[in-house]
């Protein structure tokens, strides 16, 4: 349905290529909408007046969201609480529905969605760091051509992704991880709801005999962009200790580059980076 | 500018709208439902909270046109001083009002999560209150009160 207007026209495509062709029509004037949380807020931001918004949430193929033969497929338009009602992916996967849980409030998660988190690229989006250590791939489509690029290559910096202009990001996929795997998550605010993340991290690690087969950590907050932290190779095929969890530490300190902002210090976020790291480590020795 | 057809508190409405204006000026300046109220404009307080086809939404978030051809409930539509929902009178009761400005906003979130979870956990009535910001009460009234209308 097409509504016409001198000002800001708003469209309902109802296929994925319409919406890429009205993306192609508007040029950089179009605007993609899925939650709009943050558009909304943005385009006040910048004092920007877009042609036209192009809501995607009415393109049946966008909300597709299946778990099939361990392949996990969110659509564009699935928003974080149709996520969180998903009792397998839950089960699956807490650390993820951790994440989803600690991002904004009930309302905010009734529309916003899980692609336009990374799609808005903030350092801070708390849904990044669990879908980074789970090598989460981002589908991006023009209607005709499709690509598939991975998550850490797709967000480039501060609010810059690898999107071409008449691109729209289809859905993201991943393979839930073998049982040996755990996860967790750990984010710190200023408050538990609502708030932005001082620190978020995910980890996800898997025991062979009692040492470490694989393991990996993403930090969110402490760079432009959710860090995927390099270096672990190091700890592979030793024992889970405290002097392991201390190598690992220091591995993922090196990996931060934080900032001082108005929600706390660069000294503190290397603090808490530490801490987090010792504390989920911690707690998946207990689980043992 | 484009035309927006919903419901609102069971009645069909058209209206021309800016396509850019938030949901939440074309119910109080548009459609007069001043009980929907205006915090933070941001999507942080609570305030403005409606049912977008029954969930609950921050409608200053929502650019108007995305509610074309949906069904929303205000304040309004929930219940009023002749004919108050169990959960107004039971927050009421519990002393969970003082100034009364966010009293819409939680009400809102109450009732959306009643619509999905009819017997809440204190628990799951925190969470579906998170999203809510009161500066009078400190929340313990509110939560009582919420847990109170459904033991009714």
């Amino acid at each position: 349905m097409e509504v016409k207007s001198e000002r800001t026209e708003y469209l309902f495509p109802k296929l994925i290529d319409e919406a890429c062709k009205l993306k192609e029509k508007f040029g950089a004037g179009g605007r993609f909408l899925a939650g709009g949380t943050d558009l909304l807020l943005l385009l006040d931001q910048l004092n920007e007046k877009p042609k036209a918004l192009i809501d995607i949430n009415r393109i049946p193929e966008l909300k597709t969201f299946t778990i099939s033969d361990s392949l996990v497929t969110i659509g564009a338009a699935v928003t974080y609480n149709e996520i969180l009602e998903n009792n397998e992916l839950c089960q699956q996967l807490p650390f993820l529905e951790k994440a989803i849980r600690s991002i904004g409030g009930v309302q905010v998660r009734n529309m916003a969605t899980l692609v336009g988190n990374i799609a808005n690229a903030s350092p801070a989006g708390d849904s990044l760091p669990a879908l980074y250590v789970l090598k989460a791939k981002v589908c991006t489509t023009d209607g005709t051509n499709q690509r598939e690029i991975a998550i850490e290559d797709f967000i480039l910096g501060v609010r810059k992704i690898n999107l071409k202009p008449n691109e729209l990001i289809s859905h993201i996929k991943f393979k839930l991880p073998k049982p040996a795997f755990h996860g967790e998550f750990e984010k710190i605010g200023l408050r538990k709801a609502m708030a932005i993340s001082l620190v978020s991290l995910a980890l996800l690690i898997s025991l062979d005999e009692l040492k470490i087969d694989e393991i990996y950590i993403a930090l969110g907050s402490v760079a432009p962009t959710v860090v995927n932290v390099g270096g672990l190779d190091a700890i592979i095929g030793k024992p889970l200790n405290q002097k392991t969890i201390a190598e690992i530490v220091a591995i993922a300190a090196n990996n931060a580059k934080p900032i001082d902002d108005v929600r706390g210090s660069a000294e503190y976020r290397r603090m808490a980076i530490t801490g987090m790291v010792k504390r989920s480590l911690n707690k998946f020795i207990d689980k043992n | 500018m484009p035309t927006l057809k919903m419901i609102v508190n069971n009645e069909p409405i058209t209206l021309e709208v800016d396509a850019l204006r938030p949901l939440v000026d074309v119910l109080r300046e548009d459609l007069g439902l001043l009980g929907t109220k205006v915090g933070c404009r941001e999507g942080e307080c609570g305030a403005c909270t409606i049912l977008l086809d029954g969930k609950a939404v921050n409608s200053c978030l929502i650019p108007a046109m995305r509610a074309h051809g949906c069904s929303i409930v205000t304040i309004e539509g929930v219940g009023d001083v002749d004919n108050p929902h169990p959960v107004q009178v039971s927050i009421t009761e519990e002393g969970g009002v003082q100034c009364g400005y966010c009293t819409p906003g939680f009400v809102m979130s109450a009732v959306g999560l009643l619509n999905k979870s009819p017997n809440p956990t204190e628990a799951e009535v925190r969470e579906a209150i998170s999203g809510n910001l009161c500066r009078c009460t400190g929340y313990n009234r509110i939560v009582k009160g919420i847990l109170k209308s459904v033991e009714k």
